[in-house]
């Protein structure tokens, strides 16, 4: 299981850095976490890596886990069509 | 928008609510499917909103409870049950007569009164929606919602103009409430390939808001130069969200799914992807993956063909009005045609020749413009046959039998004011059978049968008619006690050898709609002779077919068109008649020994080894003929159903495409004469009516 | 179309307190209705008769496309008839949005009767029923007797002959 600690600032400005990572997170063995402790809310950049990155997962047939996601980010999720 | 529009435009997109919401209910007893009780919701929320900006506010008041109640079964707290169901149409029913007749306040009261013990058994909670609409008397108000259908498309680099589409769909979808949404994933890459600086995402959003457009124009106000946004204010139209479905353009199984929340995007994405790779059916592969049951997969499918068909019936909305005056106008070239073409024929060979080509390339091209225009009147008989569906759960509840209708044929298209007309002889057939067809629960079980009942409603077409059958799978008719009241009524005498088509037309003869219960003869004070003279209004004809203990047919034949028909112009003397081609079998000039008169029964003559009436034309008119011998004159053979008679003219003039001109009933009493047409030299020519020829001799 | 707006030409421009009539003539006595009830008056066309009708139901022309019925006003009246001339013509009226022609022997002119001279009927031993006549006029020094049109090409009531007359025909 790998977890990865999303920055609270992340944006567009540092989305390649977290792309890099997420791929290669993808590749390792076990599920992957995303915990968003620090980051309250994601733009548009990220959200697409992240449904990207859960469409990889499931590919492999692993799990992509949203933890501590703030009410703002599920509803940002939901409007990407990343939550119901 | 004056009083009066306010008021009309609300009893006409009330009707069509209404249609809608009872179709749903009446599946709300089927199963309780989320998305059918909140579009049941919608439903009961417009009409609430509507009825009170019109004025109607008794109407309001007694939505406003009912819209209540609805909210709570959608929230879970009150469960959908057979007394719900009941209660739900009743209260729809009541609100049809609030809105188009007068409202009945005991009734209101009776009604009100039971919604009430359910608002207690659920909580009692008074909806959140009561505090947000206050009654709209005076206009738009803050309480008019409004649906805006929002496509934003933003392009690829739109990030490095420092542009987050995440925060400005945020921003759009905070002015109300989604009502649909879809994301389109489509142009997202893998993630290997991904290039996280570019915008691959565009939304299609269905918003519900109080806010007015320049609202959510602003939202859009810095991208839309830039990008692919438009926003259509869709507020009139939405009656019914199917329709969306369509304008969100996916109808595949796998977007119904996605509406109905039972898979998500990712979900879908997952499938869609693996069927690349297997080519396997999607419903089987998403279950495969446990992304849905397959009950839910079946729901979708339904819905599938449900939207394909109300997209048939929704999506064109003329003034009938505008259509008979286009075929009218289409008549007269039909008849503008033949004068020209008279013309032609009495030019000289060379000129003639040129003219005769472009006459006849011109001919084709009405027939085609003739069958397109009909083709826009044509309607299916779907809804008409759906409509049914409350009718026989009603009668059947009455009769306390058990019966399912089963709807075959429904695509079949049929003339809009002819759909009109056949909706109440079908009801009154359909309550024939349900009364007398089907038998009781415990009567079928003892026969062997199961104990619910089939009715089934078919239509098709077949050989230029259109056929539309009821049939039941119960007793069938007692031929022996419709022969008894036959004899009783004096309709037959007692040594009679009757076949059984006889005995079941003795049904269709006014004698016995009045009978008392004979099994399956009664109607009940509209008989079986009014529904055939309806049908025959319309130039159709019916027949009975049945199988004692098995059941019923009743077949149904119309004609496919109404107004332009070929026709053989025949002469007597110096009027000309037209005889309908369809109608014809053949011409011929017998020979002498094959005309008898047969005691009682007047004139025949031998057709291929059959005898068949003669009906001498120049009598049955009362004018002068050329000649009197059929057999030194012409026999047009015409057959009506299974009647056949031949019909004896002095010559045949030829064949054209004739414009139907009606005749009021009080120019002639004849039956045999259907209506008029306009022959290119200008002159009335009269069209005769073989069924009703066929009327008049048995007489 | 022709004749009938000839005739309004000449009778000028309707009178305030008065209201036109065409007049015509049927038998010895001159007739009138309201012009607004009249579409056209053609000359005699070919009437195509339709079998099993009322006797006065002299069958249907074409005009202009349309099909529409001719009664004989003769007939109708329990007038001997006579054979169509030169000056028969068809007068086309409009009762209840439905198109009828009336046949009469000649048309005169289209006139101005002014309410006040038009007088009820009673004392006239007139050829035809009074139900029919809605008033006597009077133009220069003729009577002309004002017609319900209404009434006498009531559809009801035609329906109602057309099927006793077809009754004692032959079938």
């Amino acid at each position: 299981m790998t977890v990865i600690n999303v920055p609270a600032d992340i944006s567009v400005k540092k989305v390649k850095e977290f792309h890099r990572g997420l791929i290669e997170a993808v590749d390792r063995e076990g599920d992957l976490v995303l915990d968003f402790n620090e980051a309250e809310r994601v733009d548009l950049a990220v959200m697409q890596v992240l449904l990207a990155a859960g469409r990889a997962c499931r590919k492999r047939k692993k799990v992509l886990k949203i933890k501590a996601a703030s009410e703002e980010l599920k509803n940002q999720m939901r409007i990407c069509g990343m939550l119901k | 928008m004056s009083e009066n529009t306010i008021r009309d435009v609300f009893l006409e997109e009330a009707r069509e609510i209404l249609r809608h919401l009872e179709a749903d209910l009446i599946q709300l007893e089927d199963g309780d499917d989320p998305e059918l009780i909140n579009r049941i919701f919608r439903y009961v929320h417009t009409i609430k909103g509507s009825s009170g900006i019109a004025g109607f506010d008794v109407v309001y008041e007694f939505t406003h409870k009912l819209e209540t109640l609805l909210d709570m079964v959608r929230n879970g707290k009150i469960p959908v049950e057979k007394k719900l169901v009941d209660l739900l149409l009743e209260s729809m029913d009541w609100i049809a007569t609030g809105i188009y007749e007068e409202p009945d306040f005991d009734r209101m009261e009776a009604l009100l009164d039971r919604t009430g013990k359910y608002h207690a058994a659920g909580g009692g909670a008074v909806s959140a929606s009561e505090e947000e609409d206050a009654p709209a008397k005076n206009g738009p108000s803050e309480d008019k919602n409004f649906f805006f259908l929002v496509r934003a498309s933003f392009r690829p680099m739109v990030f490095q103009s420092g542009i987050d589409p995440l925060i400005i769909m945020e921003d759009l979808t905070a002015l109300g409430s989604v009502e649909q949404k879809r994301v389109n994933l489509k142009r997202l890459p893998e993630l290997e390939e991904l290039d996280p600086e570019r915008c691959y995402l565009d939304w299609t959003v269905l918003l519900k808001t109080k806010h007015p457009r320049s609202k959510l124009d602003d939202v859009f106000i810095f991208v839309k130069d830039d990008n692919d946004i438009t926003v259509e204010d869709i507020t009139a139209e939405f009656v019914d969200d199917e329709k969306y479905n369509t304008m969100l353009q996916e109808r595949k199984l796998g977007e119904i799914l996605l509406k109905r929340g039972i898979i998500t995007e990712e979900e879908l994405d997952d499938v869609l992807s693996s069927q690349d790779e297997s080519n396997r059916k999607l419903g089987d592969l998403i279950v495969e993956k446990g992304y849905a049951d397959e009950k839910s997969i079946k729901y979708a499918l339904g819905e599938q063909s449900r939207i394909k068909s109300r997209i048939q019936t929704t999506t064109v909305r003329v003034d009938t009005r505008k259509l008979d005056s286009l075929l009218n106008l289409l008549g007269e070239i039909v008849i503008s045609q033949s004068s020209i073409s008279r013309i032609s024929e009495e030019l000289e060979e060379q000129h003639g020749f040129r003219l005769k080509n472009a006459l006849y390339a011109m001919d084709r091209i009405t027939r085609e413009f003739q069958e397109q225009i009909m083709a826009i009147r044509m309607i299916p008989i779907g809804p008409t046959f759906e409509q049914f569906r409350r009718f026989v759960r009603d009668a059947a509840a009455d009769m306390k039998k058990e019966i399912r209708l089963d709807i075959r044929g429904a695509e079949t298209e049929l003339d809009k004011t002819v759909i009109e007309q056949i909706s109440d002889p079908l009801k009154h057939m359909l309550r024939n059978a349900i009364d007398h067809g089907i038998e009781p629960p415990d009567e079928r079980e003892k026969a062997g049968k199961k104990r619910t009942g089939t009715v089934t409603l078919n239509a098709y077409h077949q050989e230029g008619n259109i056929y539309i059958e009821i049939i039941d799978d119960g007793q069938g008719i007692d031929r022996a006690a419709i022969k008894r009241k036959g004899l009783e009524r004096g309709l037959i005498k007692p040594g009679d050898e009757l076949t059984d088509k006889q005995i079941h037309d003795l049904l269709f003869l006014p004698g016995f709609s009045t009978a008392e219960n004979v099994g399956e003869l009664s109607g009940r004070g509209v008989g079986m002779d009014v529904v055939k003279t309806n049908i025959e209004a319309l130039r159709g004809s019916v027949e009975i077919f049945s199988e004692e203990r098995r059941g019923s047919t009743i077949r149904i034949k119309l004609p496919l068109t109404l107004a332009i028909i070929e026709g053989m112009l025949v002469r007597v003397g110096t009027n000309v008649y037209i005889i309908p081609l369809l109608s014809i079998v053949e011409s011929l000039q017998p020979a002498r020994d094959h005309v008898k008169t047969v005691e009682g029964k007047g004139e025949v003559m031998l057709v291929r080894g059959e005898y068949v009436p003669l009906v001498r034309l120049y009598e049955h008119f009362g004018i002068k003929s050329d000649v009197t011998n059929p057999w030194e004159s012409l026999v047009v053979v015409v057959e009506s159903g299974s009647d056949r008679l031949g019909i004896m003219i002095d010559d045949l003039v030829g064949q054209q495409q004739i414009v139907i001109k009606s005749l009021e009933n009080y120019i002639t009493q004849s039956r045999a004469l259907s209506g008029a047409a306009i022959l290119g030299d200008g002159k009335v020519a009269l069209i005769i009516d073989v069924h009703g020829m066929v009327g008049d001799l048995a007489r | 179309m022709n004749k009938l707006e000839e005739l309004k030409k000449s009778a000028g421009a309707a009178k305030s307190d008065g209201r036109q009539f065409v007049t015509f003539i049927i038998g010895e006595e001159n007739y009138g209705v309201e012009v607004l009830k009249v579409q056209e008056i053609i000359g005699m066309t070919q009437i195509i008769h339709v079998p099993n009708s009322a006797e006065f139901m002299k069958g249907v022309i074409n005009l202009r496309g349309a099909v529409v019925p001719v009664v004989d006003m003769r007939t109708r009246f329990r007038m001997p008839e006579r054979e169509y001339d030169m000056f028969t013509v068809i007068i086309i009226v409009e009762v209840k949005n439905r198109m009828i022609g009336m046949i009469v022997d000649s048309v005169s002119d289209v006139v101005d009767i002014s309410e006040a001279t038009i007088q009820d009927t009673p004392h006239f031993t007139a050829k035809i029923e009074t139900d029919f006549i809605k008033g006597i006029g009077q133009v220069e020094n003729k009577l002309v007797i004002i017609l319900d049109i209404d009434k006498i090409l009531s559809t009801s009531d035609l329906e109602r002959m057309a099927m006793e007359e077809s009754r004692g025909g032959d079938d």
